[in-house]
C-alpha cells in the first residue's frame, strides 16, 4: 500500500508505485521506537522473529532481546538493523490474532513510566496507570452440552478491552449508533454490570430501572429499549448482588446462553449486533466471543493499555480459536492526543505491528464525553468535530472487516 | 514487470545515436526530401490557384489539428515549413523591387526580421517536433546500490525563513540517510545561517570572497563535499521528497549521463499572472521552456541545465572545470561543455520542486536581460554551431536558444512597421495587396494553427507576442552590446520583491510600450483620414492591411501596458492553494474536522465547516492528515471571518518546522498533479483574451494618467495659492 501522494504521482507517468521506498517515513517510525528504548526495544524483534518464524525452515525462534530496563537510556538506538517500514500486513485474516499473544512485551514498563515521570511536567497525565495486571487464570471452558445455534445472518461484535477506563461503553454505544447511520439495524447490549451502556441513548418512552438482561428469564423482546438513535438497547439492567451471581452462575453453566438468545430474537438478515463487556476476564466475555465475528479491542495510547493488550489478545484468541465465523480481532486507539509525543509513537507502533487491524484511531475529543452528559451520540452532538469523524472512519472499517468476514465463508 | 515502459524509452532515447549510425541512408533520402520541397516551394503559381493552394492547405490543417496525434502534428509542420518558406522564396523574388530609398530602408528592415522569424519558426519546430517524453527510470530495490548525493542550496541574500524551508524539504527527500547530506552554501556569510543549520544538521559553507557569484559559490562547495552527485536547487526551490528516487534511476542505467533537468515550477504568480489575474488559467511564460521545448531538446540529446532543480554528475562536471564562470548564464553554458565532451543531457518533465516566482515586472525584466546577456555571451564565445563534440542537433538546439533571445529588435520592427506606409506612404512590399495576401495569410495561418496545436497546452496563441513585446525593448541592448563585445551589456533592474503595499504603475517599466502604443493609435487614426481619400481600389486594400495590422498592433502593446500596473500583493510569504485535511482542537477540549484552503510556513488558511465559528484569537491546535500520519501544530487564530480563519503558528520547535514541510510542500505529487493540465489552446479565444486585456491596459493607463494629472494639477494649484500669499 503506498502513500496517496506517491500513487498519484506515479500514475501521472504510468509507473508502479511499489518501486517507491519510503525512507524518510521508516526513519520516523524508527525514531518513535527509540524515543521509548526499554519499552518497543523488545518489542521489534520480537515482532521480527515473528515475522520470520512464520517462513519455513527457519532457525529456532530467538527469545526476544530485551534491554535491560534499569539504565535511563536515552535516544540511543537500541536496534542498528534499519527497521524496514512496518511489515505489510495481511488483510484481515482468519483469526490472526492466534499469533499476536507473543508480539506483545510488558518488558521495561517501569522504566518507561520512570522516564514518563521525568519528562511529564505536563498537565493532564493521562489516568492513573495501573500495574500490569496478573496474567488471567486460564478460564475453563466447559464442553458445550448443546450445538451452537445458527447466527449467520447477523453480524456481533464484541467490544472488549484489557483495562478499565478507556471509554469502551462510549465507543461501543457511539459504534452502535454509527452503524445504525451507515444503514445498519443495531442491537446494543450491555453485558457489563456497570450498567452505562444506555446513558449514551435517548430512550424512546419510560424505561424501567429493572429492564435488562439481568433478569434473564425474562424475553428479550420486551426488555430491549428503542432510542431515539434508531438503535435498541438491551440494558445491563440494575439487580441487587444475589440477582448479579445467579446470573453469573447461569452463564458460567451455559457458554451458549447468549447465541440462544440471540437465535431466538430472529433478527433481520444484515442486523448487527453490538456487546459491551466488562475489562479483563469474565463470564460476560466469554458469552460475548462465543458468538462474536469480530472482537473490537479498546486500548488508549499510553504505557498501561498498551501493556494489557497481550493479556486481552490471548483471551480473544482462547475463546474463538476454534470458530470458523470469527473474522478476527480489531483494535481502536482511543483519546489519542496529536500533540503528545508518546500517544503518537505508541500508535505509529502499534499500526506497524497490527497493519489494517488497527482500524480506529479516535483523537482525545471534549465533544464525546459531553454528548453523553446529554445522552446523546457524538455524532448528532457535535457532526463536525474529529471524534464523529473517527468513529464513522472506524465504523466504516468495520463494516469492510464484515464483508471480508462473508468472503472468507 | 513493472519497468516504466523502458523498452519505448531506451528506443527513443537512442533515436539521437541511431541517427548517426543510418546517416548516408538518411543522406540520400533528405536529398530527395529537400528536391521535392524545393520544387514545392519555388513552383510559381498565377494569383487563383496560389490562392487554391492556400485554401487547401488550410482546410488540411484545421482537419489534422483535430486528430493531433503525433503524425498529424509532423504533417501540419511540413505544410507550414512548405507555406513559409514559398512566402519567403515569393517575398525575396518577387516583392523587393524597391524604388525609393524610403522604401528601401523599411522593406529590407522588415525582410531581416522575417528571415530571423522564419529561422526561428523552423528551429522550433525542429527542436518541439517530437517531444521524447521521458518517464522515471526505475532504481535498483537494493539502496547500497543507490549512489550518494550533496544537496547545494546556493544563498546570497535570501532570507532564512526561505532557505530553512527549503533545507528542510531537502532533508526529507527520500533517500538513505547516510548518503544524503544538505549543505547551504551561504555566500551571504550570516551567522544566523550557521547556527541554524548546526541546530538542524545540515551542512554549512561559506568562502572568503565572492568571486563568480552562484557558479564560484557552488565550484567552492565541490572541493570540500565527495558525493558521487550534485543535486542543486536555489535557495527558493523547494523539493519534494520523491526528487531523487524519480530523477537518479537515468543516471544508474546511462553511465554517460551527466545532468537531469526537471521543471521550474512556481507556486506564486509571477508579475504577469499577477497583474493580468491570470494564474493558473494561461499558461505562463515558462511553461512552454518547460513543458515542451525541453523535452524537445531532450530528443536531441539537448537538454539544457537550468541551474536549479537538477541532478549533476560530480565526475563530468569536474572533467569540464566545474560550472562554467565564462558567462552569466553559467547553467547552459556547463551543460554545452558537457556535452562537447560526449556527455548526454536528460529532462524529465515532471515537477518536483516548485518555487517563488519573480515578484515584480522589473525583477522579471532583470532576471531575463541576464539570460539573453548571457546567451548572447555564449553565442560570441563558445558558438555551438563551431568548436568539437557536438551532434548536429544538439548545436541547432543550443543556437535556438541562443538566437531565441534576439528577438527584441524583430518585434519592435514587427510593432512598427505598418507605420512606414500610413505614415511616410513607405512601399515596404512591392506586390499588389491580393498577392501579399494570398502569400503571406497561408504563412501566418499554417504557423500560428500548427504552434498552437503543438504548444497548445503550454502556451496559448498570441501570448508569446505579449510575453516577447512586454521585454523586447529591455533585452535589445543587452543582447546587442553582448554581441559586439562579450563583457559589455550589463544593466542593473532593482528587484522591489517582497510586499507591494499599494497597487502603482510603473510608468518606467511602461514607457517603451506606451510610445510603441501612442504610436499605432496615431497610425490608426492617420490610416483611417487616407481612407477617405483614397479612390484608388488597390490603395484601399492596402490600408486595410496596414490598419488591420496595426490594430493588432494595439492589442498588443495595450495588453503590455497592463503588465506594468502593478497589483497589490499584500503577504511577504505566498501561500500555497492547496485543499488538504486537517482538524482543530479549541481551547475548550472541542475538535472541528476541517479542510485548508492555503497553507505557508508560518500559516494556514483553514474553511470551516458550515455552521461552526472559531473566535478571533484562540489558541488551537491545528493537525495536518497525510494518509496515517497525523501532526499537530499549536496556532492562534489571526483571521476570523465566517467559515474563514487564518491561522498563524506559534513558535514552532525545529521538529515541528520540519514535520509542516514534510506534511505540505513535502508531498511527492503536489506540483505534478496540475502540470500540462490547463485548458488547451483556442486560437480564437486567446485572442479574445488578449483584447480584453489590451482594453484593461487602455484602461489603466488612463486612469494612472487622470491621476497623474491630478496631482500634477494640484500641486501647481498649492504653488499657485503658496505664491499667491507670499506676494
Amino acid at each position: 500500500m503506498s502513500a496517496s501522494d506517491i500513487a498519484g504521482l506515479f500514475k501521472k507517468f504510468g509507473g508502479s508505485p511499489a518501486q517507491y521506498q519510503e525512507i524518510t517515513q521508516a526513519e520516523t517510525e524508527k525514531a518513535s521506537q527509540k524515543r521509548w528504548p526499554s519499552m518497543f526495544g523488545g518489542k521489534k524483534a520480537a515482532a521480527e522473529a515473528e515475522a520470520h518464524a512464520e517462513e519455513p525452515d527457519e532457525q529456532p525462534e530467538v527469545e526476544p532481546e530485551v534491554t535491560p530496563p534499569a539504565a535511563p537510556v536515552a535516544e540511543k538506538p537500541v536496534l542498528d538493523a534499519p527497521v524496514a517500514a512496518p511489515e505489510p500486513l495481511p488483510a484481515p485474516s482468519k483469526k490472526p490474532s492466534s499469533k499476536t499473544p507473543d508480539a506483545w512485551s510488558s518488558a521495561g514498563l517501569q522504566s518507561l513510566l520512570a522516564k514518563l515521570a521525568n519528562e511529564a511536567k505536563a498537565p493532564a497525565t493521562p489516568e492513573p496507570e495501573q500495574p500490569s495486571e496478573p496474567e488471567p487464570e486460564p478460564i475453563a471452558v466447559a464442553q458445550p452440552p448443546r450445538s451452537k445455534p445458527e447466527l449467520s445472518d447477523i453480524k456481533v461484535v464484541a467490544v472488549v478491552s484489557g483495562k478499565g477506563g478507556v471509554g469502551k461503553s462510549t465507543m461501543a454505544a457511539n459504534i452502535a449508533a454509527a452503524l445504525h447511520k451507515v444503514g445498519r439495524p443495531v442491537l446494543a447490549i450491555d453485558l457489563d454490570p456497570q450498567n452505562a451502556l444506555h446513558h449514551h441513548f435517548q430512550p424512546e418512552g419510560e424505561v424501567s430501572e429493572e429492564q435488562g438482561v439481568v433478569r434473564f428469564e425474562q424475553d428479550w423482546r420486551e426488555q430491549a429499549v428503542p432510542t431515539k438513535d434508531g438503535v435498541f438497547v438491551l440494558p445491563y439492567g440494575l439487580g441487587d448482588e444475589a440477582q448479579r451471581r445467579i446470573f453469573e452462575a447461569q452463564l458460567a453453566d451455559d457458554p451458549l446462553w447468549l447465541a440462544y438468545r440471540l437465535s431466538d430474537l430472529e433478527l433481520s438478515e444484515g442486523a448487527v449486533v453490538v456487546i459491551d463487556t466488562p475489562p479483563g476476564p469474565s463470564v460476560y466475555l466469554q458469552q460475548a466471543l462465543a458468538v462474536a465475528n469480530v472482537a473490537l479491542v479498546v486500548s488508549l495510547a499510553d504505557a498501561a493499555s498498551y501493556t494489557a493488550l497481550p493479556m486481552i489478545d490471548r483471551l480473544i484468541a482462547s475463546y474463538t480459536d476454534e470458530r470458523d465465523d470469527f473474522a478476527g480481532t480489531a483494535y481502536v486507539v482511543n483519546q489519542i492526543d496529536p500533540s503528545r509525543q508518546l500517544n503518537k509513537d505508541i500508535t505509529h507502533v502499534m499500526h506497524g505491528l497490527l497493519g489494517d487491524r488497527l482500524i480506529g484511531r479516535i483523537t482525545r475529543d471534549q465533544s464525546i464525553s459531553e454528548a453523553l452528559a446529554y445522552n446523546r451520540n457524538v455524532m448528532d452532538y457535535d457532526p463536525h468535530g474529529r471524534g464523529c469523524r473517527d468513529i464513522l472512519d472506524c465504523t466504516m472499517a468495520l463494516v469492510g472487516y464484515f464483508a471480508s468476514d462473508d468472503e472468507g465463508a | 514487470m513493472s519497468q516504466w515502459r523502458n523498452g519505448r524509452m531506451a528506443q527513443l532515447s537512442q533515436m539521437a545515436v541511431r541517427l548517426s549510425a543510418t546517416l548516408w541512408a538518411q543522406v540520400l533520402i533528405a536529398v530527395l526530401a529537400v528536391l521535392v520541397i524545393t520544387i514545392t516551394v519555388i513552383a510559381p503559381l498565377p494569383l487563383e490557384e496560389q490562392m487554391l493552394f492556400t485554401a487547401a492547405c488550410m482546410t488540411a490543417a484545421l482537419i489534422l489539428r483535430r486528430k493531433a496525434s503525433r503524425l498529424a502534428v509532423l504533417a501540419m509542420i511540413v505544410m507550414s515549413v512548405i507555406a513559409s518558406l514559398r512566402y519567403m522564396y515569393w517575398r525575396l523574388t518577387s516583392s523587393l523591387g524597391f524604388e525609393h530609398w524610403l522604401d528601401m530602408a523599411f522593406g529590407y528592415g522588415l525582410v531581416l526580421a522575417e528571415l530571423y522569424a522564419l529561422l526561428v519558426l523552423l528551429l522550433g519546430y525542429l527542436q518541439t517536433a517530437w517531444p521524447l517524453q521521458r518517464k522515471p527510470y526505475p532504481l535498483p530495490q537494493d539502496q547500497a546500490l543507490w549512489p550518494s548525493v550533496d544537496v547545494y542550496i546556493p544563498t546570497y541574500n535570501e532570507p532564512l525563513d526561505i532557505i530553512r524551508l527549503t533545507a528542510f524539504a531537502a532533508q526529507a527527500i527520500d533517500w538513505p540517510k547516510d548518503k544524503l547530506n544538505v549543505y547551504v552554501l551561504d555566500d551571504g556569510r550570516r551567522d544566523e545561517f550557521r547556527e541554524f543549520c548546526d541546530s538542524a544538521g545540515i551542512g554549512y559553507i561559506i568562502r572568503p570572497d565572492n568571486f563568480h557569484a552562484k557558479a564560484g559559490n557552488l565550484n567552492h562547495a565541490l572541493k570540500i563535499t565527495d558525493g558521487d552527485f550534485i543535486a542543486i536547487f536555489d535557495a527558493d526551490h523547494v523539493p519534494t521528497r520523491s526528487f531523487l528516487q524519480v530523477g537518479m534511476g537515468w543516471f544508474l542505467r546511462d553511465p554517460k549521463l551527466a545532468m537531469l533537468q526537471t521543471p521550474h515550477f512556481f507556486f506564486s504568480p509571477d508579475p504577469f499572472e499577477k497583474n493580468l489575474e491570470t494564474f493558473r488559467s494561461v499558461p505562463n511564460e515558462g511553461e512552454l521552456f518547460y513543458g515542451l521545448v525541453q523535452d524537445g531538446n531532450d530528443l536531441w540529446n539537448a537538454t539544457f541545465f537550468c541551474g536549479s532543480c537538477a541532478i549533476i554528475k560530480r565526475g563530468p562536471l569536474l572533467e569540464v572545470g566545474g560550472i562554467a564562470v565564462e558567462t552569466v548564464t553559467e547553467d547552459a553554458h556547463t551543460a554545452l561543455k558537457m556535452s562537447r565532451l560526449g556527455y548526454n543531457t536528460a529532462y524529465l518533465a515532471l515537477p518536483q520542486a516548485a518555487g517563488l516566482a519573480t515578484e515584480s515586472l522589473s525583477g522579471h525584466i532583470g532576471q531575463r536581460i541576464r539570460w539573453a546577456r548571457g546567451m548572447a555571451q555564449i553565442f560570441r564565445t563558445d558558438n555551438p554551431l563551431l568548436g568539437g563534440g557536438l551532434k548536429f542537433g544538439q548545436r541547432l538546439c543550443y543556437l535556438n536558444a541562443m538566437l531565441h533571445f534576439f528577438y527584441g529588435l524583430p518585434r519592435l520592427v514587427f510593432l512598427t512597421a505598418p507605420l512606414a506606409y500610413l505614415f511616410f506612404g513607405a512601399q515596404i512590399f512591392q506586390a499588389s495587396a491580393l498577392l501579399i495576401m494570398a502569400y503571406a495569410l497561408p504563412h501566418i495561418l499554417l504557423a500560428s494553427v500548427t504552434n498552437s496545436t503543438i504548444q497548445g497546452r503550454f502556451r496559448h496563441s498570441f501570448w508569446n507576442e505579449v510575453y516577447e513585446s512586454v521585454l523586447a525593448w529591455y533585452i535589445m541592448r543587452p543582447v546587442l552590446l553582448a554581441m559586439v563585445n562579450p563583457k559589455l551589456g550589463k544593466f542593473n533592474v532593482t528587484a522591489k520583491g517582497g510586499v507591494i503595499e499599494k497597487g502603482y504603475f510603473d510608468w518606467k517599466m511602461a514607457r517603451p510600450y506606451i510610445v510603441v502604443l501612442a504610436l499605432n493609435v496615431i497610425g490608426i487614426v492617420v490610416g483611417l483620414s487616407k481612407l477617405g481619400f483614397a479612390a484608388d481600389s488597390d490603395v484601399v486594400a492596402t490600408l486595410l492591411i496596414n490598419l488591420t495590422w496595426t490594430l493588432y498592433n494595439i492589442i498588443i502593446s495595450a495588453a503590455s501596458v497592463a503588465v506594468a500596473a502593478e497589483a497589490r500583493q499584500v503577504r511577504v510569504e505566498p501561500r500555497v492553494y492547496a485543499n488538504l485535511q486537517a482538524s482543530l482542537v479549541l481551547s475548550n477540549g472541542k475538535t472541528v474536522v476541517c479542510e485548508t484552503h492555503d497553507f505557508s510556513q508560518r500559516g494556514i488558511g483553514i474553511t470551516l465547516p458550515e455552521g461552526v465559528l472559531v473566535p478571533h484569537g484562540e489558541q488551537v491546535l491545528v493537525s495536518l492528515m497525510h494518509d496515517q500520519e497525523e501532526c499537530a501544530f499549536p496556532a492562534l487564530v489571526a483571521f476570523s471571518r465566517g467559515p474563514t480563519l487564518g491561522l498563524s503558528f506559534a513558535n514552532l520547535s525545529i521538529e515541528q518546522q520540519r514535520e509542516l514541510i514534510r506534511m505540505t510542500f513535502s508531498r511527492a505529487n503536489t506540483w505534478a498533479a496540475s502540470w500540462g493540465e490547463g485548458v488547451p489552446d483556442t486560437p480564437l479565444g486567446a485572442l479574445g483574451e488578449v483584447s480584453t486585456i489590451g482594453l484593461r491596459g487602455l484602461r489603466l493607463l488612463g486612469r494612472a494618467t487622470a491621476n497623474e494629472t491630478l496631482i500634477h494639477l494640484r500641486s501647481l494649484l498649492a504653488q499657485l495659492k503658496a505664491s499667491v500669499r507670499s506676494t
